[in-house]
């Protein structure tokens, strides 16, 4: 079994920073996405899957991570009532975040599109994942990938363009 | 540029946001999450856990190098520059004490035992009141508790004394000095070691000679008081004020012959008419802590900082602060790996403000403290200290 004690170690080394990045463009500040992925360790490190592929691991860690990340985005909805625990976006205008303007158009818009097109367009833009890998993370058929993308695009292209 | 395009910069522009960089998880990460949210202590220690397990198992494997330190060390703020590592006498091998560097790991000083003499533990005297008259401008000070003179009597009894050392504040060793505190003792026994800030009050505890019975001593002004104990003592710690000395015990014994149960009394010092037993108790293991020892308090004296074992848990050692208020876990501040293979080989003493915390397991010393995840880990070669102090 690939996730088990001794193998972990190396695997989180491996991929922490790609996994927190993921992490990073859902949530949008590096400390939650931090928490995001250490809670991910700390459940696999309790329940290690039983996988002997670490591909098929790596697709099961970015699953729970963009669990985690929507999770963590709902508690923040409630949370953010309270202000003292928020933290803005990297892409906000009010954040401190070494990022073009541009780029925050760009990241504004895609969370502005509906949760499941927001992580198809990273899981493809950012992750660089073929159709199949992303429907086993997201645990949807490919067709239904491949038509997300096609709307999600769309979408994107449309909040841009009244961005702008 | 189209859409597409825009796209994928804007996410590795994002992404970049995140150095490269190895994170562990930090043992500690304090925000102020609802509590309707989150368990967070529960997620606190196991986030120990697994960074424990990634930093220092392969801390671990490093061979035969002396010293190695992560970099994650540099910036430990408030704590001490440098800690002393002592260890005992082995075959062929004098007793010595080294110092080094809180930040790098580095070897700062070494210095042998002469005169056939063995050195037990080890205490820091962070606002030493009694310095010599030639004193250093700056200078650091430890007791250590030493075997003098060599060979043992017919009832395997030694004398013992406690030095003075000082060192420069860089971690240069400078003298050694002397006190007036000097003791018989049962040889090979745990002995433990305490002082207060200022140096002025010292509490040790021994087997005794004369009737075999495990004593704690107390030595202030000229005085020594001493108080039996039934059971084992595993730690010695006074409270920041000095009024108090709290006493760790271990109180049973599992089947394997590992202590399975402890308990942290107080005794006020000022009134010696208490033995340990009959003061204040103030923690013992329960189901959930199968065992508590190398208790130590914390700064502010509202914190118990101990070593302990959950039953049944997967974490072998772990590392938390307990509240003097409650007795309940108030802090996690982190795991190590099981090197040692009783709680006498390990040692364990936070520093000044209490944020980090200095631990000697089996051949290993590490840091932890809130904030940093392993702040820093020495691995000290074939022999182990038998005791660290900063």
């Amino acid at each position: 079994v690939i996730a088990d004690r001794e193998t972990l170690p190396e695997f989180y080394r491996e991929h922490q920073t790609g996994l927190v990045r993921l992490a990073m463009m859902l949530v949008g500040d590096e400390a939650t996405a931090e928490d995001v992925v250490q809670d991910v360790f700390v459940r696999l490190h309790r329940n290690a899957p039983s996988l002997r592929d670490e591909q098929k691991l790596l697709a099961y860690v970015r699953a729970s991570v963009l669990n985690a990340c929507r999770s963590t985005l709902r508690r923040r909805k409630l949370v953010r009532r309270h202000a003292e625990t928020y933290q803005p976006p990297a892409w906000s205008a009010e954040s401190q975040a070494m990022l073009g303007e541009d780029h925050r158009e760009v990241m504004r818009a895609l969370h502005r599109l509906p949760r499941r097109q927001r992580e198809v367009l990273v899981l493809r833009f950012y992750a660089d994942l073929p159709d199949d890998e992303i429907s086993r993370v997201l645990k949807i058929r490919p067709s239904t990938v491949r038509s997300t993308m096609s709307r999600a695009l769309g979408a994107l292209e449309r909040e841009l363009g009244d961005a702008s | 540029m189209n859409t597409e395009s825009r796209l994928r910069a804007a996410l590795k522009n994002t992404a970049e946001l995140v150095e490269d960089r190895p994170r562990g998880l930090p043992v500690v990460r304090r925000r102020n999450r609802r509590p309707m949210f989150a368990p967070a202590w529960a997620a606190v220690a196991i986030t120990a856990v697994v960074i424990a397990s990634f930093v220092i198992r392969d801390q671990g494997e490093l061979g035969d190098a002396t010293t190695s330190s992560s970099p994650q060390a540099v910036g430990l703020g408030s704590s001490p520059k440098f800690y002393l590592a002592v260890y005992r006498a082995t075959a062929g091998r004098a007793a010595r004490f080294e110092t080094l560097s809180t930040a790098t790991g580095e070897l700062l000083d070494v210095n042998k035992a002469g005169n056939h003499e063995d050195f037990i533990a080890a205490e820091s005297v962070p606002k030493a009141a009694v310095v010599p008259k030639a004193g250093v401008k700056g200078a650091e000070y430890f007791y250590l508790l030493a075997r003098v003179g060599a060979g043992a009597s017919s009832s395997g009894c030694g004398d013992y004394a406690i030095r003075r050392l000082q060192f420069s504040s860089g971690g240069k060793f400078l003298s050694w000095g002397t006190t007036d505190l000097e003791f018989e003792a049962r040889d090979n026994e745990p002995m433990q070691l305490a002082t207060t800030k200022a140096g002025d009050e010292v509490a040790y505890s021994y087997r005794d000679c004369a009737s075999g019975e495990l004593q704690v001593a107390h030595r202030w002004n000229g005085t020594t008081t001493t108080w039996g104990s039934e059971k084992p003592v595993t730690s010695l710690a006074y409270t920041p004020d000095g009024q108090s000395l709290i006493i760790g015990r271990q109180t049973a014994y599992g089947k394997d012959g590992f202590q399975t149960k402890g308990e942290l009394w107080t005794m006020k010092t000022r009134d010696p008419g208490f033995e340990p037993g009959q003061g204040q108790l103030l923690l013992a293991t329960n189901k959930d802590i199968a065992l508590l020892s190398n208790a130590t308090i914390s700064s502010d004296g509202t914190e118990v900082i101990a070593v302990f074992v959950r039953t049944g848990s997967f974490i072998p050692f772990s590392v938390a602060k307990f509240s003097l208020k409650t007795g309940k876990t108030s802090r996690f501040l982190g795991w190590f790996d099981q090197q040692a293979t009783d709680l006498t080989q390990q040692s364990i003493d936070p520093d000044a403000p209490g944020k980090n915390v200095l631990i000697r397991s089996g051949n290993k010393i590490v840091i932890m403290g809130s904030g940093y995840p392993i702040v820093s880990r020495i691995l000290t070669g074939p022999d182990q200290p038998i005791d660290v102090a900063w």
